[in-house]
């Protein structure tokens, strides 16, 4: 399988995590929204990543345009990477609160 | 927050789309070069800063056309010698080429003058297009 | 649909095909520009004429070239003196072939000019190919 779809279905799996039932614990203001935000943005790059998948399964049965698959892929690997930092961020700034002493 | 979003890349893909279906119609003239009654011809440049704004149906209504020759609001149906060709860019047949007696109108110079430079431009706008990305991937810090 | 940068090479191979084809003949031409007959009185070698079939490729959406039947050039052989020749008819005359070199060579040479063009799109092309894949690669 490459790699993208890999990568499709571990944020596939996150965009579960972000199912209505956490609505319920989520915190109030400003947290709220930034939840709203990444929970639109892993859907959308798993759409993206899907769509990316089945040009390239196309491809290879040599049925697609080579730039079409060529940007997708391109385009699908960047917002993955965009993703992956702002997840990273996220998580070094939870552990940073994490670590200060109350 | 996709990057298909970002104008500068739908942008940067359909000037590649455009490359391509040329180098597909100058590979059909140099083919033709000694058909009889054969007519060379080309795609007519699209208006690609209102393709960066609005998207291609944009840039085929605003008339677009630089070229001699039909003019038409869709991405044309011109089509070659009895036949119904769909193409994506509006195609414009070579006027005020000298025909040979046997009614072919292909001057092999000129296209392969085309012929080298769509390639070039072709580079170049995928140049432009990696470009782009690695300036995303700087930005957020990925820069292998 | 998907003007896909392979179909312009299939379109500039069959360009090329169609062209040695041509030459071929224009070398076989060449070849028996001198070829009599055997015989006293026979025929010598006849002039062959390649001819080019453009078909439209549905698969390609493009107009293609091939070579065609290869026809004979029906025009009347000279006749040259000499009667000691074994083709040599009754008056001495030997018929020879409807072949001028001339003709031949330049036909080759344009030929092999437009062989060029076409194998130039196919490297272009090619490059392109190549350029595109790259953008994978960083």
């Amino acid at each position: 399988m490459s790699s993208s779809s890999i990568a499709a279905n571990a944020y596939a799996t996150a965009a579960r995590l972000f199912t209505p039932n956490t609505s319920a614990t989520r915190p109030t203001g400003q947290g709220g929204s930034f939840g709203d935000l990444l929970r639109g943005a892993v859907q959308n790059l798993d759409q993206t990543a899907r769509q990316t998948d089945q040009r390239t399964a196309a491809m290879a049965a040599g049925r697609a345009d080579l730039i079409d698959v060529v940007t997708a892929v391109a385009e699908t690997e960047v917002a993955v990477e965009a993703l992956v930092s702002v997840r990273d961020k996220v998580v070094q700034a939870y552990e940073e609160i994490m670590r200060m002493q109350i | 927050m996709a990057t298909s979003d970002v104008p500068i890349f739908s942008m940067l893909r359909n000037r590649m789309r455009w490359h391509q279906d040329r180098q597909k119609l100058l590979a059909e003239n140099v083919a033709n070069s000694e058909t009889p009654g054969y007519r060379a011809r080309d795609l007519v440049a699209p208006n690609f800063d209102s393709m960066l704004r609005g998207g291609v149906r944009a840039a085929a209504s605003a008339g677009a056309s630089t070229g001699v020759g039909p003019v038409r609001t869709d991405p044309g149906h011109i089509g070659a010698i009895g036949s119904t060709v769909q193409n994506r860019f509006e195609v414009r047949r070579n006027t005020g080429l000298v025909a040979t007696p046997d009614g072919n109108r292909v001057n092999l110079e000129d296209e392969m003058l085309k012929v080298a430079q769509n390639q070039m431009d072709y580079q170049a706008v995928a140049g432009l297009y990696q470009r782009s990305l690695g300036m995303i991937r700087t930005a957020i810090g990925k820069k292998a | 649909m998907s003007e896909d940068f392979l179909k312009s090479i299939r379109i500039a191979a069959g360009g090329m095909r169609a062209q040695a084809g041509r030459m071929r003949v224009s070398a076989e031409n060449i070849a028996n520009a001198n070829s009599t007959a055997a015989t006293p009185g026979g025929d010598p070698y006849r002039r062959k004429i390649p001819t080019f079939r453009t078909t439209f490729d549905r698969e390609l959406q493009a107009t293609t070239v091939q070579l065609g039947p290869v026809r004979q050039d029906q025009s009347e052989f000279r006749t040259r003196y000499d009667p000691n020749h074994p083709a040599a008819d009754p008056r001495g005359y030997v018929k020879v072939p409807n072949v001028n070199s001339l003709v031949e060579s330049m036909d080759l040479r344009e030929a092999q000019r437009s062989y060029e063009a076409n194998l130039n799109v196919v490297t272009s092309t090619r490059r392109m190919i190549q350029r595109t894949i790259e953008l994978l690669r960083s």
